[in-house]
């Protein structure tokens, strides 16, 4: 029996997203304690619903969030933000925290390294806010300087690992490379599918002229959800920075 | 850049992780070699000063930091390949002067047991 939206039971293992489509879908929101990852091409969202979810998080659910940048510098995120009425330099003092952790271009590379560092630093700043929400946004900039496939994997699964130890609601954006007829185990993060609690994958395409944005769950362990595609837009004009306002059938 | 210069470095490691142990022995083998009696060497364990590690930007362990001379250097990994280590740190020319330093010696030593 298909599990239609209405049968989904709203319990407290799951975080609010704030998205309140997104939260219909899952029955409540993203698995709380637990890795999920966002898969999208560009401009599909992927950094706005990340965003979202951490400022709801830190303004209604009393959930303060870290956001690990790897790409975008975070006064450049901040700045972004505005645009959906987020006032998150307000926010920043005491729930939400911007860590840029973008490699720098001219770095020297010799040998193999860990994300070691990384996570003790989180570790102290997490204590500090007594944060339960985590954003690792376009972590491959940074996998990608790993000398090869097996370092990748094992540094995904420290941080997985680690994540469940500190029982933080974690997520994780990653690009999802052009076709998708490519089999996931190919494309080169494609094992991180099979590895976290819950895949959420973004889609924008463009059919007769007119753009599609769609949001598909992919898997999600513990939990019943509406496996439909469901279309979603970005809603600009609210202030009040509701921005994915999913429309789900 | 004079021969007397003073090598400021600042490692800094994960507690016992592998990558950190190696890149610890690299460097004092480089030191040994390169920078004999001119080099000082700082090691931060980010397990213990996490608040350290947040205030440098270190996210990946292990990261050497070359101070001084300048320009400061960030050089991440274990150290083992040598060659773009002593290129960032301006070394490489010297090490071509070093290597012929050895077989000069081992000329030397050819020599001296032939004649012995």
């Amino acid at each position: 029996m298909k599990p239609t939206a209405s049968h989904l039971v709203k319990s407290q293992t799951k975080a609010s997203s704030g998205i309140a489509g997104f939260d219909n879908i899952t029955g409540g929101g993203l698995p709380l304690g637990r890795t999920t990852l966002l898969v999208g091409g560009p401009g599909s969202g992927k950094t706005i619903f990340a965003l979202q979810f951490l400022v709801h998080g830190a303004q209604d659910c009393d959930e303060p969030g870290i956001f690990v940048a790897f790409e975008e510098t975070s006064p450049r995120i901040i700045a972004n933000a505005e645009s959906f009425g987020w006032k998150l330099d307000e926010l920043q003092e005491k729930s939400l925290y911007f860590m840029d952790a973008q490699p720098s271009p001219d770095l020297v590379q010799s040998g193999d390294f860990d994300l070691g560092g990384m996570l003790a630093a989180l570790e102290s700043q997490i204590k500090e806010m007594g944060a339960r929400r985590i954003l690792f946004d376009a972590l491959d900039i940074l996998l990608l300087l790993l000398p090869d496939q097996t370092a990748i994997r094992r540094e995904i699964y420290r941080l997985h690992e680690w994540l469940s130890v500190h029982e933080m609601t974690g997520l994780i954006t990653l690009k999802a490379d052009g076709d998708q007829t490519s089999s996931i185990s190919q494309q080169p993060f494609g094992f991180m599918h099979f590895m976290v609690d819950c895949a959420v994958i973004l889609s924008h395409n463009v059919e007769f002229g007119v753009s599609q944005r769609s949001l598909r769950v992919q898997k999600y362990r513990g939990s019943s959800f509406d496996e439909n595609e469901s279309p979603f837009l970005i809603d600009w004009s609210k202030g009040e920075g509701t921005t994915l306002v999913c429309t789900s059938l | 850049m004079t021969q007397h210069q003073i090598f400021d470095f600042r490692l800094y490691v994960a507690g016992d992780a592998l990558n950190s142990a190696q890149a610890l022995a690299n460097l004092t083998n480089l030191c040994r070699i390169h920078l004999p009696d001119r080099h000082r060497v700082e090691v931060v364990d980010v397990y213990l000063e996490p608040k350290r590690a947040l205030a440098d930007g270190i996210f990946m362990t292990p990261t050497l930091v070359k101070l001084t001379p300048s320009p400061t250097r960030k050089i991440v990994g274990s150290l083992n390949l040598m060659h773009p280590l002593l290129l960032s740190l301006g070394l490489a020319i010297q090490g071509k002067r070093i290597k012929t330093a050895y077989k000069i010696k081992r000329l030397q030593c050819v020599v001296f047991s032939v004649i012995s």
